[in-house]
């Protein structure tokens, strides 16, 4: 029956052409400014590392003025300094430790006779490459000795290495980094991309992946170009860069992997203790001292889908829901002036089921329509969002979410559109078009 | 064949009551043909709808076939109104967009046959009204009495028990008129039980029995010679005289 039904509706939505171009637009207009604000949404409110969720924390240690309390966020600052991240990486508590930032670094081809370019690099330890799942195409992470007394290896991205290198394998090959000649140990793929970049929302969260790595202690050596956020609070007069890595500027990330509650236990006690040691010090007056947040804690607390985006979210349901009314009076129309021929087929025999049923599919083949038309409209739209936005080329992208939105809004968009018409007429009296037709 | 006793009918508005059928009683048998006549707004679309299984009614009782139809599901009706009731319109109700062949599909469709015998049955409809070979035309290429012999075809697709017929030729001049009426009493002579409403008595001449509806009742009841004669059933009409009346 399913394909008479069909039959039917392509006869009836032939007929109206007009109309049913209207209907389907209508759905399209709506569904294509649902789905590419959806789409962005679905992206912006991702946790990229769920399957992490339980045993990965971002760590806020609170070393803030005495005086103030930190200005934004959940009142502890986001990032650490350098002296509390060298006390984290030396501790060796956590089954991973992270300490990063971000840095602009030129980087030049030894053999190139182009001027040096600058790009944005992580000076990270080597657990980031485990600790957020970065995949490589050449090579892996350098070496612990690597990060402890810093050797000048550096791991590159894709793009650098289809920039430098062609594409091929460029392990072991030199690149100069501020300069200096550092060697290649690793390619990072293109396809890795945390969105949002959970590891430094200081940041623009939906940046792209960095264009090189390099180990993070040379920070202390040389005060390598910084890129991300710093702040301080302290008056003390800084003259060198050892003044600066003993003061109290934030400017570095720190994340830790603890794989058992012994071992949080165990960190947490590590914590505690070097806070105590600090206060003895002078610094850590401020309560609480410290906060280990999960990946989604911190994006929740980084407020990574503002308010701004829900706002954005629900009008575009709003809009959905006019254009859908706007459907539903149109079908209304055809399927009213359609009632004499669901009279005759009644008195031939069919159901009002079947009359529901025969028109709930045309609905439904205009509600496909309208969501096939409104996905490529969508990606126009994701399209505009990229070209406008350029923090947004991670977040504006048609992915598998889109596709099963649209599948989704397809169907609300026939129930929403299609049900009450079908409903109406199928339960219209038949006798009463039979004889004023 | 269908016998209803005592059936009541009444449209509701918000400010008007309108009683279209009361105590309503007839009883026609299997094979008859039936005449309803009566001046307009008299009940008479109102008892073919009941009759049809289209319109439900408020009191009495209505037995198609020897089953009681007065209180069944809009499933159930359909069924009976599908396998059961074969019916011709005035206005002919073909379906503009679909052709001849489509339109006499319509109530297979709904009786769930295979694609071939929906077929073999269409085309022996069509062959039966003589008009196989305007199978592939649109109701609007065709002139009214082929689209009346189009909705005949329709109807009797589906063998069913009996027809109804509701001014089947009011919208046709004398000459197609006569044709539709020469196929009506061949199909009856073909053993149809057939309930025709009309205005023209001339028509209602051509049927065994005319009933003239007044008001929502039964008024007048008249059995013709022809069908006395032809049937040799003067016994058995006198009897329906006797319950109907």
């Amino acid at each position: 029956m399913w394909k008479y039904y069909l039959r039917l509706s392509l006869y009836s939505l032939r007929k109206t052409p007009v109309l049913s171009l209207l209907m389907v637009l209508a759905i399209a207009t709506g569904i294509a400014a649902n789905l590419t604000i959806l789409t962005m949404h679905s992206v912006v409110s991702s946790n990229p590392l769920e399957h992490k969720n339980d045993r990965l924390f971002a760590v806020q240690l609170n070393a803030w003025d005495p005086d103030r309390e930190y200005f934004a966020l959940n009142a502890i600052p986001p990032q650490v300094t350098y002296q509390d991240a060298k006390a984290l990486y030396d501790a060796n508590v956590a089954d991973e430790v992270v300490v990063m930032r971000k840095a602009g670094v030129t980087i030049q081809h030894p053999e190139s006779a182009d001027l040096p370019s600058t790009y944005a690099t992580r000076m990270t330890t080597r657990d980031f490459f485990s600790m957020f799942d970065v995949q490589f195409i050449y090579g892996g992470p350098w070496s612990k000795n690597a990060d402890e007394s810093p050797e000048n290896v550096v791991v590159i991205s894709e793009g650098m290495n289809n920039k430098f290198f062609k594409g091929a394998n460029s392990l072991g090959q030199a690149l100069l980094l501020d300069g200096e000649v550092f060697t290649v140990v690793g390619v990072v793929s293109e396809r890795w991309q945390l969105v949002p970049n959970v590891y430094d929302l200081n940041n623009r969260p939906f940046e792209a992946a960095p264009d090189a790595y390099l180990p993070f202690f040379f920070s202390a050596a040389k005060p390598y170009q910084s890129w991300g956020n710093m702040q301080g609070w302290s008056d003390k007069e800084i003259k060198t860069h050892a003044d600066f890595l003993q003061g109290e500027d934030i400017w570095i990330q720190a994340w830790v992997s603890l794989n058992s509650v012994e071992k949080r236990q165990e960190f947490t006690q590590f914590l505690e203790n070097y806070i105590s040691t600090q206060k003895e010090q002078g610094r850590f007056k401020r309560s609480p001292g410290y906060q280990l947040n999960t990946p989604q804690e911190w994006l929740n607390i980084n407020n990574v889908v503002s308010k701004d985006n829900k706002q954005l979210l629900m009008l575009s349901f709003v809009f959905l829901m006019i254009c859908l009314v706007n459907s539903t009076v149109l079908m209304f129309a055809k399927f009213l002036r359609k009632a004499p021929e669901a009279g005759i087929r009644r008195a031939l025999g069919a159901s009002r089921h079947s009359i529901f049923f025969q028109h709930l599919t045309e609905a439904f083949i205009v509600g496909i329509a309208g969501a096939f038309l409104g996905l490529l409209l969508s990606l126009g739209g994701l399209a505009a969002v990229r070209a406008l936005y350029n923090n947004y080329e991670n977040v504006a992208v048609f992915n598998g979410f889109t596709v099963a939105a649209a599948i989704l809004l397809a169907l609300a968009a026939t129930l929403f559109s299609g049900f009450l018409p079908a409903w109406r007429i199928s339960h219209a009296a038949p006798a009463q078009y039979l004889k004023t037709r | 064949m269908l016998k209803m006793q005592s059936v009541k009918k009444i449209y509701r508005t918000d400010m008007i009551e309108t009683h279209a059928l009361r105590d309503f009683n007839l009883e026609v048998k299997e094979g008859e043909f039936v005449a309803v006549t009566g001046p307009s707004g008299s009940g008479k679309t109102t008892f073919l709808n009941i009759a049809g299984l289209l319109e439900t009614f408020e009191e009495g009782q209505y037995l198609l076939d020897g089953n009681d139809v007065s209180r069944l599901n809009d499933n159930v009706r359909s069924k009976l109104r599908n396998e059961k009731i074969g019916f011709i319109f005035q206005g002919f109700n073909l379906i503009s967009d679909l052709n001849i062949f489509d339109n006499v599909d319509v109530p297979l469709r709904y009786r769930g046959f295979s694609s071939s015998e929906r077929k073999k049955r269409i085309n022996n409809a069509l062959e039966m009204v003589g008009l196989a070979a305007r199978a592939r035309h649109l109701p609007s290429q065709l002139s009214g009495g082929q689209q009346q012999r189009v909705a005949i075809a329709r109807a009797l697709v589906g063998e069913p028990k009996f027809l109804l017929a509701d001014e089947p030729t009011g919208n046709l001049d004398s000459l197609m008129a006569r044709q539709v009426m020469d196929m009506l009493e061949d199909i009856n002579k073909n053993g149809m039980t057939i309930v025709m409403v009309t205005h023209d008595p001339d028509l209602a001449r051509r049927a065994h029995r005319n009933i003239q509806i007044v008001d929502g009742q039964v008024t007048d009841f008249k059995i013709y010679e022809s069908y006395v004669d032809s049937t040799n059933h003067s016994d058995n009409a006198k009897k329906l005289a006797a319950n109907t009346i």
